[in-house]
């Protein structure tokens, strides 16, 4: 399987090529075109068993869809686009060992050999962090495709690392974040704009996105025209 | 974990390409020896480790290097364990004082957890009570033909358990002790009017608007006419504090407040029929009753009647409850009765002395009738 990231940051599209009896997972819907020779399979359990009906449920909860759709080459060469429901970027990632988080539907496509599955990241994490009660973990080996609204830039933590709630993509298993104070004050976090932020502690990968559809929506809410009849 | 002493984990390197590989660790002699999936080896000895917890899930264990060239990291619940036998105990203190940190981030991350549950609840409680306030007050605000009109409705639904008694004896008692209470009902203008039902029951019950539901079995139970005056008008008392529309509008919670607010009452007498037809309408909670046992005592007071009545209405009720056919009625819809009784002595002992103006009836006779409404021989008051 050869990926492509195409396009980016703001329209970003992957261009997947498939050899005879190669597949790829991904998100229902993201699928943009494709070539004739490649097969649709819909189901809740990843490709050749495995998870099933409760592993549904826990994407569905995370805030991904409760099926998944695996497409299979049926002659070489094939290729199929695929692309995120919001304008933004596409992260590739090569996932070798343990475990990567990623936030509500920010999984956009993997490798067949990849288990998706659902976490709870905690009352107080799921209350103040911006995201998801749930997130996605995927693991096992192989390619995972992460889907932003906005930019996606990657960071190597080593050490402390500072994100703003609502801007997290995905992180790497070694990584531990908590919740905590822009600054010193409280009062001066909030008053400054900032709020509560995402402490992250330890060494691995973290993706973040520029914007975050809250923000985006509350900023385009009040100039939309109240609809008619 | 894998047999013996290795587990799968992985580890961090200058040395591997992305710097981050998978490997199995086996706990050797003096170090930990990794080796990734494509076959790199690295070897920490375990002088040199510094141990460290973390990760995603918080149970991951980090053994680095001096200088964090060498990170191996491992999440098997084995692993730390592992470590604090392995190398004759050299890494025995950090593992200890790492399973102290991880028992104490445990008991403050369920302590975390419980205090933000807590809160969860109390925000829920206090928007409950908000609405459940508003609720309140829209209700008071409703004019009394909504009552009525509620009240109308649930009666016209309702299944009496039993035919309508006739007999002037019953008929002409009952009015003599309504018309001592009603100059004292706490709200004005309000239409009480009672319907006896021959059935066995020892209950009765009031509809919004003041129609209320005497049942001869209650009649037969009570010892004297204060006693049914005390029941009268803690009934009574439930329609003037409007219990029954507040019943109503907590069955329909925010939707409720909302349309009161509004002005919209087309819920309340949807929700009143159906509450009706399930015996729910007259159903009221423990706080309820309380209010309806204090106005009892204020308007019995004022009616110069003993308002100790109803608490020995209630003594009849809790020691003979068993030998009383249909007394279950009562003491399923009015529970807490020992609690009840001694608040209303209470009550009443704070009132002080009531110049007392007991009935006239003919109770024994009224007993009779109740026996057998318009069959009695003595059929004439």
């Amino acid at each position: 399987m050869q990926i492509e990231i195409t396009n980016r940051p703001a329209s970003s599209v992957a261009r997947i090529q498939l050899q005879e009896g190669e597949t790829v997972t991904c998100e229902v819907g993201a699928m943009i075109a494709m070539s004739t020779h490649l097969v649709v399979e819909t189901s809740s359990a990843k490709k050749g068993g495995g998870g099933g009906f409760v592993s549904g449920l826990k994407r569905l909860v995370s805030g991904e869809n409760f099926f998944l759709n695996h497409f299979t080459a049926q002659a070489a060469d094939q290729e199929i686009i695929l692309g995120p429901g919001l304008l933004g970027d596409i992260a590739r990632h090569r996932l070798q060992s343990g475990h990567l988080v990623v936030q509500g539907s920010s999984w956009l496509a993997s490798d067949p050999g990849i288990q998706i599955d659902a976490t709870f990241q905690g009352i107080g994490k799921a209350l103040f962090s911006g995201e998801s009660v749930f997130w996605v973990k995927c693991s096992g080996t192989g390619d995972v495709l992460l889907s932003s609204f906005g930019a996606i830039y990657e960071v190597h933590v080593d050490g402390e690392y500072i994100v703003d709630t609502g801007h997290i993509v995905a992180y790497e298993d070694t990584l531990q974040f908590q919740m905590d104070k822009a600054s010193k004050s409280l009062i001066g976090s909030f008053l400054g704009g900032e709020g509560l932020v995402c402490r992250f502690k330890g060494r691995g990968k973290l993706y973040c996105q520029s914007h975050n559809p809250p923000s985006f929506g509350q900023a385009l809410g009040p100039l939309l025209t109240a609809r008619s009849g | 974990m894998m047999s013996g002493s290795s587990f799968q984990g992985g580890l961090f390197s200058d040395e591997v390409p992305g710097k981050r590989a998978g490997a199995t660790m086996r706990l050797g002699v003096n170090g930990i020896d990794a080796e990734t999936q494509d076959g790199q080896s690295f070897s920490l000895p375990y002088a040199q480790c510094r141990l460290e917890m973390g990760g995603a899930s918080g149970r991951m264990v980090f053994c680095h290097s001096p200088h964090r060239t060498l990170t191996l990291f491992c999440e098997d619940p084995a692993f730390l364990p592992a470590l604090g036998e392995a190398g004759r105990g050299q890494l025995a203190e950090q593992v200890s004082q790492l399973t102290q940190e991880v028992r104490r981030a445990r008991k403050q991350s369920m302590l975390r957890g419980v205090l933000g549950l807590l809160v969860v609840v109390l925000i829920g409680y206090g928007v409950y009570r908000g609405f459940a306030g508003v609720t309140a007050n829209s209700i008071e605000a409703l004019p009394i033909a909504i009552d009525e009109k509620v009240g109308k409705l649930a009666m016209e639904s309702m299944d009496l358990e039993g035919p309508k008694v006739t007999d002037p004896v019953l008929v002409q008692a009952v009015d003599e002790i309504m018309s001592r209470l009603k100059p004292h009902a706490g709200t004005a203008g309000m239409n009480f009017e009672v319907t006896i039902v021959d059935a066995p029951l020892v209950n009765a019950y009031c509809l919004p608007g003041g129609q209320i539901v005497l049942f001869t079995g209650l009649l037969k139970a009570a010892k004297s006419p204060e006693q049914v005056a005390g029941v009268l008008g803690h009934e009574m008392a439930h329609a003037t504090l409007r219990h029954g529309l507040k019943r109503i509008a907590n069955s329909l919670g925010v939707i409720a407040a909302v349309n009161l607010l509004l002005g919209d009452t087309s819920g309340l007498v949807a929700v009143a029929v159906e509450l009706a037809q399930h015996g729910l309408l007259t159903r009221h909670d423990r706080e309820q009753e309380t209010a309806s046992d204090v106005e009892a005592v204020r308007m019995m007071a004022a009616a110069g009647l003993a308002p100790t009545a109803l608490a020995d209405f209630f003594v009849i009720m809790e020691k003979d409850g068993g030998d009383v056919p249909g007394a279950i009625a009562w003491l399923s819809s009015h529970p807490q009765l020992v609690e009840r009784q001694k608040e209303i002595r209470q009550r009443s002992e704070k009132l002080g002395a009531i110049e007392q103006r007991p009935f006239k009836l003919d109770w024994e006779q009224v007993s009779r009738h109740a026996k057998e409404p318009g069959k009695a021989k003595d059929a004439k008051p």
